[in-house]
């Protein structure tokens, strides 16, 4: 990756899980069990997923939004595939018919998870970069106090 | 936005504006400069001058971040939030996103009893709901 962007927005998490890394990678790699955790809540339903988790492979979202004519489509490309420890994929909104801002529409944003084994279960973590810088929504952007705590945690990962 | 980045990559900067982020949830009075300064002119963090901490408060001021506002003799600043806004939008968006995610994803795992496949790929394969729990035990020899 370009050394450019060393304060380039990037989302940084990690979060323990109490099941096994070979369990976890199941989840993220298995159309029908992405389904039932990777979407956004009871109304918005994750209505299609596709998840041919090889390198090349791809990786296909389908979000029904209960106020939109159009569902929300994700569209990635898995660019690494490493059993129980890291799974790295592209991640882009689709147009024509999204109604996230045009800047980041069939941009590809990169999504990398890591697995490690600890305490029994599995320690993830998760870094979404190559973000667009700007405003997702008014209805997104949270202000800048949620901003500012995240700030520490966003150069982690520069 | 560039100026954003910039003005963002350093840590006592981001420490200014978190010190007046906390100040502008409380009052918006604004934060006397030297009350800034102190954490980083008499603290473990070592001792930087104040015309140190001058110069990152005029980057900052600069970048659109903080207005800083004479009151007779003494300087207050004040954070402008607009342009972090601008600049985390996404962010703010796919950590939430996420977050929501992995704790949807522990839940799913934690009390759903799915009982590993040999394959991970296996993605016609619906999965096994009706397995009884596994053992939890796992790990106990590391």
């Amino acid at each position: 990756m370009g050394p450019v962007t060393d304060a380039a927005p990037a989302a940084k998490l990690t979060k323990w899980i109490a099941a096994s890394p070979q369990r976890v990678f199941e989840a993220w790699t298995t159309a029908d069990q992405l389904t039932r955790w990777l979407s956004p809540g009871p109304d918005i339903p994750l209505a299609e997923a596709v998840a041919d988790a090889h390198v090349g492979g791809t990786l296909r979202l389908v979000y029904l939004t209960p106020d939109a004519p159009h569902p929300e489509v994700v569209l990635g490309r898995y660019l690494e595939v490493s059993p129980f420890r890291r799974l790295v994929f592209t991640w882009a909104w689709q147009a024509p018919h999204s109604t996230f801002p045009v800047e980041h529409l069939g941009r590809d944003s990169t999504v990398t998870v890591d697995l490690l084994p600890i305490d029994g279960g599995t320690q993830v973590t998760l870094v979404h970069e190559g973000l667009p810088p700007g405003p997702m929504s008014a209805r997104h952007a949270q202000g800048w106090t949620g901003a500012l705590e995240q700030l520490s945690t966003f150069y982690v990962v520069a | 936005m560039d100026l954003t980045f910039a003005a963002l990559a350093d840590p006592t900067r981001r420490a200014i504006l978190s010190r007046l982020a906390e100040d502008a949830g409380a009052s918006d009075g604004g934060v006397r400069v030297t009350e800034l300064a102190a954490p980083f002119t008499r603290n473990r963090l070592g001792s930087m001058s104040l015309p140190a901490v001058s110069k990152h408060l005029r980057v900052l001021e600069r970048a659109g971040l903080l207005r800083q506002e004479k009151d007779g003799r003494v300087r207050r600043c004040y954070l402008e939030p607009e342009p972090l806004r601008q600049a985390y939008g996404w962010v703010v968006f796919y950590r939430q996103f996420w977050t929501q995610k992995l704790d949807a994803l522990a839940d799913f795992l934690e009390n759903e009893s799915i009982a590993p496949s040999p394959q991970p790929r296996s993605s016609a394969e619906p999965p096994a709901k009706t397995k009884p729990p596994a053992p939890r035990k796992r790990g106990a020899r590391d």
